[in-house]
């Protein structure tokens, strides 16, 4: 304990600057800025901010994401709760009760309950982080090729898990992204692989094309091809800020169930923010004495998810940081950032780069205060932001995703193919196709191949090395559970009812 | 034999496509042996995974009823495709300021509610937020202008 506390200071001594506070500041209002925008979420907004960090230290960079990150989150939780529109999948549940209540002229005080919440859910997610990921680490420093081969099979079948639609088609796209993410010279043999003689693709594919061309640009597609009077926002009106007692009252139980659930979820493989937001809003309407009011505007409703919600956003770091396996797309993002700055996050990034390490913790819980020291104020600005026309903001968008694709490497090949994986990425959009295992299994390709390889050359060829290895056999079994439990017609029936509703 | 998922269907003929031109491609690296994987070893062992979930989600689809396709807006599909691309193709030839009005124009033609003087203003709002942010502020090496 003592020494968590030393860690933590060493993190604030290093977070704790006025420039790093005000990257901090910067990132938060960026990110609440684009993901206030309807149908943009945190995928889509790190990739187009995911640039303007690479000048920056490692540190200060880290910080600047981290805190684009939460923006992003908050602003689609804003957007959801005013005007009815979910910034991504996770932010669904919020709509049910949260624009109810704005629309019961309570828009002040869901906004307020979800901002706190989040912040308290931000919070124990970080105290989380600190107190596991080095015991993570530990664990971490025994596994070799085959348990990391077993990991990412692990963490893909996650993410097949927890996308919403056919679990055939979602396999079929982690076998598709691993192999997406071959392209480009073999660092073993130096081979080129699936280049099409292009100069371009020996790096492979860029991450953040493909994170704009699944997530950001097809979703303003699909929001255009819509008649324009269903997009004309209503954005509901709202007086103060403060909730009742009676709303505190109840909203203090849900927020600390939601925040322990989803701190839990949120280290699945998969990254459970949305099942975590699903399973807070069951909950709480389980253990409501008046489960029928749910959805007229209930602030549980609000307060639980929303902090399941944000709790699992920041548990998510965990495997990113202590494995060096990214659970969730932003995850992903992260992970290429580290990586541009010479870092490889696992095990080692503890004990290599602790003040990294630390201060990054310690940002967290500097960003989650600063979201809420400057959005409450801002909402009313953000409100505004809300009636600017979409035919207005959308070319503002996507020009800000054309910039942010050029900048990664000043790449105008790079910004011209984005415009075919968006096509792409519309056509599987609208065949039910998930983005998210495929955009995982991209960067997971050359790590699973790599470990992969090494497994046999360390076995001469023989499969049963992994087996053999008792964590290693652990982790497959719970694979194959994972598979077999939704596999199971109970199972997914109430799956698809989770999503459904 | 009807197919009941139209969705299924093309979804799995994506994926067959992808699988045959996996292998097709594929088979020009080394293969190697288990112990000892050449470049050829995994993207084979993907690309007959992917020809086999195609065909699984293909065959499916005559038998499992599915859910029909949303219409599908192929105006503001391809004015935005085709934006992103012109974006590219002109920001380093003739600079940020035409790159943002080829894509603000671009997309005025994607959707039906354009009111031309806008779209003008529009264009120039956005090149001059874009020189203003992103070169000045940011310090992006970014072309500004044709010359």
């Amino acid at each position: 304990m003592a020494e968590l506390f030393q860690h933590l200071s060493t993190g604030f001594g290093a977070a704790l600057t006025l420039s790093n506070l005000g990257f901090a500041l910067i990132g938060c209002l960026l990110g609440t800025l684009i993901g206030v925008l309807p149908g943009l979420g945190a995928v889509a907004t790190v990739a187009m901010l995911l640039p303007v960090t690479y000048g920056l230290d490692p540190l200060s960079g880290m910080i600047m994401l981290a805190s684009i990150y939460y923006g992003a989150q908050y602003g689609g939780s804003t957007t959801a709760i005013l005007v009815n529109l979910p910034g991504e999948s996770s932010s669904v549940v919020t709509c049910l009760d949260g624009y109810r209540m704005a629309r019961n002229g309570r828009a002040g005080a869901a906004l307020s309950v979800a901002a706190l919440g989040s912040l308290f859910a931000g919070i124990v997610g970080t105290l989380f982080i600190a107190g596991l990921g080095p015991l993570l680490a530990g664990v971490s420093q025994r596994f070799n090729s085959p348990e990391y081969f077993a990991l990412m099979v692990f963490g893909l079948i996650g993410s097949v898990v927890l996308a919403n639609g056919s679990v055939l088609k979602a396999i079929a796209m982690v076998f598709l992204g691993l192999l997406v993410g071959l392209v480009g010279i073999d660092v073993t043999s130096g081979t080129l692989r699936y280049t099409f003689g292009s100069l371009q693709l020996y790096d492979g594919i860029g991450f953040v094309v493909l994170a704009l061309g699944f997530f950001g640009i097809p979703e303003i597609m699909s929001n255009l091809e819509k008649p324009a009077s269903t997009r004309s926002v209503m954005v509901a009106s709202y007086d103060s800020l403060m909730p009742t007692r009676e709303e505190v009252r109840r909203a203090v139980p849900a927020s600390i169930r939601g925040t322990l659930l989803g701190s839990f979820l949120g280290i699945l493989p998969g990254g459970g923010g949305i099942l975590a937001a699903f399973s807070s809003y069951a909950l709480e309407k389980r253990v409501s004495k008046t489960p029928e009011r749910f959805g007229t505007g209930m602030v549980e409703g609000v307060a639980g998810p929303e902090s399941a919600n944000n709790a699992a956003a920041q548990t998510a770091f965990i495997p990113m940081l202590t494995l060096g396996i990214p659970s969730h797309p932003v995850m992903a993002l992260m992970m290429g950032a580290l990586l541009v700055h010479g870092m490889a996050p696992g095990s080692s990034i503890m004990v290599n780069q602790p003040v990294l390490f630390w201060g990054l913790v310690a940002s967290m819980f500097i960003g989650n205060l600063m979201l809420v020291i400057i959005n409450l104020p801002m909402i009313g600005i953000w409100v505004q932001l809300l009636k600017v026309p979409y035919r207005l903001l959308f070319p503002a968008v996507l020009i800000f995703c054309c910039i942010g694709i050029y900048s990664v490497n000043n790449s105008a090949f790079e910004v011209m193919l984005a415009a075919f994986v968006a096509t792409l990425g519309y056509v599987f959009y609208k065949l039910g196709c998930e983005p998210a295992p495929f955009l995982l299994a991209v960067v997971l390709g050359p790590m699973m191949e790599e470990n992969l390889r090494r497994s046999m050359t360390l076995s001469r060829g023989d499969p049963a090395i992994f087996v053999e290895r008792p964590i290693c056999l652990a982790l497959l079994v719970l694979s194959a559970l994972l598979v077999a439990l939704i596999a199971l017609p109970s199972i997914r029936k109430r799956r698809e009812e989770t999503f459904v509703e | 034999m009807r197919i009941r998922s139209l969705q299924d269907f093309l979804a799995g003929l994506i994926f067959l496509a992808f699988g045959i031109v996996g292998l097709w491609i594929g088979r020009g690296y080394q293969m190697g042996s288990a112990s000892h994987m050449g470049p050829g070893y995994f993207p084979v062992l993907l690309s007959g995974g992917l020809l086999l979930l195609g065909a699984a989600v293909a065959a499916r689809s005559f038998v499992v009823e599915g859910q029909p396709i949303e219409t599908i807006g192929w105006r503001p599909v391809l004015c935005i495709a085709g934006a992103v691309f012109a974006f590219g193709a002109t920001i380093e030839r003739f600079g940020l300021v035409v790159a943002v009005c080829a894509v603000t124009l671009l997309m005025a033609v994607a959707t039906e509610e354009r009111r031309w003087p806008e779209v003008i203003a529009s264009a120039v709002v956005m090149s001059l937020f874009c020189i203003g942010i992103f070169v000045f502020g940011l310090g992006e090496p970014l072309k500004i202008w044709v010359f």
